[in-house]
C-alpha cells in the first residue's frame, strides 16, 4: 500500500520535472517516515548522505571523469578519433564501433560503470556527434557500452556478489570474460544493424588510404602511452583498481600541459569545473538512490515478493525466468547494489536448491544489472551520459532501446546455454 | 504485548556470526521471553555502512547494531585495549574476560553509555595474522620490507615495529591487490580471509604473530534498553551471557576446521617457532607505551583498564 | 560538454536580467562560486595525494601517509557536496523535461517555483539532519580516527554547508518565481 503510493509520488515528481536525484530522496524520504516514522527519517537522514560519499572505492569516478575531460580539453581525444575514423570510417558505424571497444578497454582498469560512461560521454561522444553521429546513436552507444565494465574484470558488482556468497572472486572474473567479450560482439552488431536500418543516423562510409591511415598514427602516441599508464600499472600490481584512475588523470595532466603549453593552468581549471559539477550530479543521485533504498528495505517488499517466488511449484527454469523479470523490474527503482545486498541472501539458495550454479547465477544477475543501468525510470548509465551530453534523458533512453534489446538477447543466451559461463571455469 | 526491535549489522549472509551468533541469539531472546521479544533483522549492510552502525542505534533507525570498536576508535577509544598484541590466545578466555572489563571498567561509562548505547554480546574473533602472495614468513626477519593491507589504526604501527610497510587497502580490494602483487601479503582475521577469498590468492599463511584481534560486538539503544521490563532485561542477560560463550567456544574450535579448509585450499600454514614469537611480542611492546600514553593525552584511565584486562584474563585462563 | 555547461547569470556572479531579487542572487551566486572553488581544490588534491601514494610504496616503498583516511573523511565529501549548489545555478542536476516543457509563461513559474519549493525541503532536512550530527558529534567530542586526530564535526559540518547552500538557492529560486508570477510584466519579460 505505502510502496504503491510512494512509486506513484515517484513517477508524478519524476514527471513534473523535479530532478532525478531529488526525486529519489523526497519520494525516499516521505515513504522512511510513512514506514519508520520520525526516528527512522531523521536517523537514516542523518547518517547516509555523508556516508554515502565518504567513501575510497568511489574516488574512481572522479578520477576517470578528471582522466577525460583532460583529455578531451587537449585534443587528445579529438585527434584519437580522427586517427581511428581514418581506419574504420568504411565500415558502416565504424567510429561508433571503435567506441565499443574504448569503452571496453576502459572496463578493464574500471570496476564502475558510472565512472566508465561519464569519462566515455565526457570524450567520445562529442567526437561521435562531430563525425556526423545521430546524437541518439553517439549517446545510446556510449551509455549502453559504459555497462561494459561491469562485466570486463575487474569489477565492483561482482566482488560484491562474490563477498555475499562467499563465491570465488576470481572465478567469477574469469566468468564475466566471456559474457563480457559476447556483449562486445552484440553491441557491435546492433549498431552495424542499427547503421543499415538507419542510414541517416551515421556518416556515409569513406575509404581513406592506406597512406593516410599511416600518417594518423602518428598523432595517437599520447593515448597510447596513457594506456600503457594505466593498464600496465594496474595488472604488474603496480597500482590498485582505485588508485589506476588517478594514474590515468595524472597521466593525462601531463599530456594536457604538454600540449597546451601556455593555456594549460586555465584548462586545468577548467576541466577541474566540469568535472566536480558532475560528480556533484552523479552522487546527489546516489544519495536519492540510498535514501529511497533504505525506504524499500523497511517495507521488506523486495524481500516478500522473493519469498512468494520460493513458494511456487514451478519447472526451475520458470522461476529462473520470474527472478530475472524481478531483478529487471527492481532495476527500474532501486540502485544495483542494493538490489544485490536486498536479494542474493534470499534469492542464492533457492538458485542452488534448483540446481544451479552460484557463479553462473552471478553472471546472469550482472547481466540484469547492466540492463537496469540502462533502462527507465532509473537507469544510472543514461542519466549520466544525459546530464554530461546534454541530450535530454528520453532521448538516451530511445537511444539505448536497441542495446537494451541485445542485452536481453545475451541475457536469453547465457541463461539457456549455462556453459557460456561455466565452461571456463570448471 | 509483543516488543519488536530492528537489529542492523554488516555481515554478508553466511558469515559465522551472524548464522551460529546472531540468528541463535535473536531466537533465544524471543525463547527465554515467551515470544514477547520479536526482532527484524537487517544484515549485509541493507541499513547502512560499517561506520554508519553506531549513529543507526543513537537514533533509534536500528535498536540494535553491530559497532566493532576497530572502526570506531574516534567515538570509542578506551575499548581498543583488546587490539593489544598477545594479550590472549583463545577466543572464549578473550570474550569472557573482555565483558568483565567493560563492565567493571571506565569502558561502560565512557564508550557505551556516554554514546548512549548500552553492550549486549561480542565476541572476540581469530586473530590476525599474515597472509602472504609468495614469500613465506618463517621468522620475524622474513617480515621485512613486506607491503602488507592492514585495517588501519594501531595495525599500522604494529606492522611499522615489526619491520613490514603497512598499507590501507580497502577489505574488498585485497583479493585483487594481493593476485597482482601491489601487496606482498595481508594483516587478516583468519575467519574473515574466508569470506574475501584471501586463501584463492594468497599460498602462505602464518600463525603466532597474533598482530590484534577483532571483537564483534551488538549494543542496543540505552534508552530501549533502561525501558525494558525487569525479566525482558533478564531473559536478554542470560542470552547474551550464552551466546559469548557459545560464540568464543566456536571460534577456538572452528578455527581448526578453518585451517583445514585453508590447507586444502593449498594453503600452506606456517607457525612461528615459540622464539620467533617472543622476539614479535618484544618488539611490539612499545605499542603498549603509545597506548596508554595515548589514553592518558585524552584524560582517559587507560593503564587502570589494561591492568583489569590483564587481571580478568589470568582470572578466566585458571577456571 | 557537461552539467555545467550552460551559463546563466548566477553561474558567473552576475544575476540573470528579468529576474526579480538581484541583491541576494548576486551574494548567493558569489558564495556558491567560493564553494565551487574550494571543490575544484579538493579534486586536486586526491590526485595529488594518489600520485604520491603510488610513488611513495613504489619507488620508496613507504606508506604516503593516511591518504584514505583523508580522502574518506573530507575530499570526497568536499567535492560532492561544495559543488551541489552550484550545479543548481546551471540546471545541471538531470531531470526530464517531457512534460515541463509543455508548460509556458506563468504555468511554468508556477511549476518551477512548486518543483523549488519541494526540493529545498529534501536538501534543509537533509541540512538539519547534517547539522544536528555535527552538534552531537561536537558534544561527545569525537574524532574522525584513528589516523585522523580532528573532531568528527569538521568532516560532517560539510553536509550543512553544501545542502544548506543548496536550499538557499531553491529557495531563493522559488520566491522569484513566485514574484514573477505575481508580477505579470515581469513575468513576461523573463519568458520571453
Ligand atoms: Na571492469
Ligand atoms: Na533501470
Amino acid at each position: 500500500m505505502i510502496v504503491t503510493g510512494i512509486l506513484i509520488l515517484m513517477a508524478v515528481l519524476f514527471l513534473m520535472g523535479v530532478p532525478v536525484a531529488f526525486t529519489l530522496g523526497i519520494s525516499g524520504a516521505v515513504g522512511l517516515w510513512l514506514v519508520g516514522g520520525e526516528g527512522a527519517l531523521i536517523g537514516l537522514m542523518a547518517t547516509a548522505p555523508y556516508r554515502t560519499t565518504a567513501s575510497w572505492l568511489l574516488t574512481a569516478i572522479p578520477l576517470f571523469v578528471l582522466m577525460a575531460e583532460l583529455l578531451a580539453s587537449s585534443r587528445i581525444t579529438t585527434l584519437l578519433f580522427n586517427t581511428a575514423n581514418k581506419w574504420v570510417a568504411h565500415f558502416p558505424g565504424g567510429l561508433a564501433i571503435a567506441g565499443i571497444f574504448t569503452a571496453a578497454g576502459l572496463g578493464a582498469v574500471s570496476g564502475s560503470s558510472t565512472a566508465s560512461t561519464a569519462a566515455m560521454s565526457q570524450s567520445v561522444t562529442p567526437e561521435l556527434i562531430r563525425h556526423g553521429y545521430s546524437p541518439r546513436l553517439a549517446v545510446g552507444t556510449i551509455a549502453s557500452a559504459g555497462t561494459l565494465a561491469v562485466m570486463i574484470p575487474p569489477s565492483i558488482i561482482l566482488v560484491i556478489y562474490g563477498i555475499l556468497t562467499e563465491s570465488s572472486i576470481g572465478l567469477l572474473f574469469v566468468a564475466g570474460i566471456v559474457p563480457g567479450l559476447l556483449s562486445v560482439v552484440f553491441y557491435v552488431a546492433t549498431v552495424v544493424i542499427y547503421v543499415k536500418r538507419n542510414p541517416g543516423e551515421a556518416p556515409p562510409a569513406q575509404r581513406y588510404g592506406w597512406g593516410e591511415r599511416i600518417a594518423g598514427l602518428k598523432d595517437i602516441w599520447p593515448m597510447m602511452i596513457l594506456f600503457v599508464l594505466v593498464i600496465g600499472g594496474l595488472y604488474t600490481g603496480i597500482v590498485t583498481v582505485t588508485e589506476s584512475a588517478g594514474i590515468g588523470a595524472f597521466g593525462a595532466l601531463l599530456l594536457a600541459i604538454w600540449f597546451q603549453r601556455g593555456r594549460s593552468f586555465a584548462a586545468l581549471w577548467e576541466a577541474l569545473r566540469r568535472t566536480v559539477a558532475t560528480v556533484a550530479m552523479i552522487f546527489a543521485i546516489v544519495i536519492g538512490a540510498h535514501i529511497f533504498g533504505y525506504f524499500m528495505t523497511l517495507t521488506g517488499a523486495p524481500q516478500h515478493l522473493l519469498h512468494l517466488v520460493d513458494g511456487l511449484d514451478m519447472e526451475p527454469w520458470t522461476i529462473i525466468l520470474i527472478l530475472l523479470v524481478i531483478y529487471v523490474i527492481l532495476g527500474c527503482f532501486m540502485d544495483q547494489l542494493a538490489i544485490l545486498v536486498l536479494t542474493v541472501p534470499i534469492v542464492l539458495p533457492m538458485v542452488e536448491r534448483l540446481g544451479y550454479d552460484a557463479i553462473w547465477f552471478g553472471i546472469i544477475l550482472v547481466k540484469t544489472v547492466e540492463i537496469g543501468l540502462m533502462t527507465p525510470p532509473l537507469g544510472m548509465n543514461c542519466f549520466v551520459a544525459s546530464a554530461i551530453s546534454r541530450l535530454s534523458i528520453g532521448e538516451v533512453f530511445r537511444g539505448t532501446i536497441p542495446f537494451v534489446i541485445a542485452e536481453l538477447v545475451i541475457l536469453t543466451l547465457l541463461a539457456t546455454v549455462p556453459g557460456l559461463v561455466t565452461w571456463v571455469i570448471y | 504485548e509483543t516488543i519488536t526491535l530492528k537489529v542492523a549489522d554488516s555481515f554478508p549472509p553466511n558469515h559465522n556470526i551472524a548464522n551460529q551468533g546472531t540468528k541463535w541469539w535473536m531466537e533465544r531472546v524471543t525463547e527465554l521471553t515467551g515470544g514477547k521479544v520479536q526482532f527484524e533483522y537487517y544484515g549485509a549492510q541493507q541499513l547502512g555502512k560499517l561506520s554508519d552502525m553506531l549513529a543507526l542505534a543513537q537514533r533509534k533507525v536500528a535498536e540494535i547494531t553491530y559497532v566493532p570498536p576497530t572502526f570506531n576508535e574516534g567515538r570509542m577509544p578506551l575499548s581498543t585495549v583488546h587490539n593489544l598484541p598477545g594479550l590472549f590466545d583463545s577466543s572464549y578466555v578473550g570474550t569472557l574476560a573482555y565483558y568483565d572489563t567493560i563492565m567493571n571498567t571506565a569502558i561502560l561509562e565512557n564508550d557505551y553509555i556516554r554514546n548512549g548505547v548500552y553492550p549486549l554480546w561480542g565476541v572476540m574473533t581469530t586473530t590476525y595474522n599474515v597472509f602472504t602472495r609468495d614469500k613465506a614468513v618463517r621468522s620475524l626477519a622474513d617480515l621485512e620490507g613486506m607491503k602488507l593491507k592492514t585495517a588501519g589504526g594501531y595495525q599500522n604501527e604494529a606492522v611499522k615495529l615489526l619491520g613490514g610497510v603497512p598499507l590501507n587497502i580497502p577489505s574488498p580490494e585485497t583479493y585483487q591487490a594481493i593476485q597482482l602483487g601491489t601487496v606482498d601479503g595481508a594483516i587478516f582475521p583468519s575467519s574473515a580471509a574466508k569470506s574475501y577469498r584471501l586463501p584463492e590468492v594468497a599460498k602462505f599463511y602464518t600463525l603466532g604473530f597474533n598482530v590484534s584481534v577483532f571483537y564483534a560486538p551488538y549494543v542496543m539503544n540505552l534508552e530501549v534498553w533502561k525501558g525494558l521490563p525487569d525479566d525482558v532485561k533478564a531473559a536478554f542477560e542470560q542470552a547474551n551471557r550464552e551466546t559469548r560463550e557459545r560464540m568464543g567456544k566456536i571460534f577456538d574450535d572452528g578455527d581448526a576446521e578453518l585451517m583445514e579448509g585453508y590447507k586444502a585450499a593449498g594453503v600452506e600454514i606456517i607457525m612461528l617457532p615459540e622464539a620467533e614469537q617472543a622476539k614479535v611480542q618484544a618488539r611490539l611492546a612499545p605499542l603498549f607505551d603509545t597506548w596508554a600514553a595515548d589514553m592518558k593525552g585524552r584524560g582517559l584511565p587507560g593503564e587502570e583498564t589494561l591492568a583489569y584486562f590483564r587481571k580478568a584474563i589470568a582470572g578466566v585462563s585458571k577456571n | 560538454m557537461g552539467p555545467a555547461d550552460t551559463h546563466d547569470g548566477a553561474a558567473s556572479g552576475r544575476p540573470a536580467p528579468g529576474r526579480p531579487l538581484a541583491g541576494p542572487d548576486l551574494w548567493l551566486g558569489r558564495a556558491e562560486r567560493l564553494l565551487l572553488g574550494i571543490a575544484r581544490i579538493a579534486l586536486l588534491i586526491l590526485l595529488g595525494m594518489v600520485v604520491v601514494q603510488v610513488t611513495a610504496r613504489f619507488a620508496f616503498n613507504s606508506p604516503a601517509g593516511e591518504i584514505v583516511a583523508i580522502t574518506e573523511a573530507y575530499i570526497m565529501p568536499l567535492m560532492v557536496f561544495l559543488a551541489l549548489a552550484y550545479v543548481q545555478t546551471v540546471d545541471g542536476h538531470v531531470r526530464v523535461i517531457v512534460l515541463y516543457r509543455l508548460a509556458s509563461g506563468r504555468a511554468k513559474h508556477a511549476l518551477d517555483a512548486v518543483i523549488a519549493l519541494l526540493s529545498m525541503g529534501f536538501w534543509a532536512l537533509v541540512a538539519y539532519t547534517g547539522w544536528s550530527e555535527v552538534l552531537f558529534a561536537q558534544s561527545l567530542g569525537y574524532e574522525v580516527s584513528h589516523e585522523i586526530r580532528l573532531p568528527l564535526a569538521t568532516a560532517l559540518i560539510i553536509v550543512p554547508v553544501g545542502a544548506g547552500a543548496l536550499s538557499l538557492r531553491l529557495l531563493l529560486s522559488a520566491v522569484q518565481d513566485v514574484l514573477a508570477l505575481v508580477t505579470p510584466a515581469r513575468a513576461g519579460a523573463a519568458s520571453a
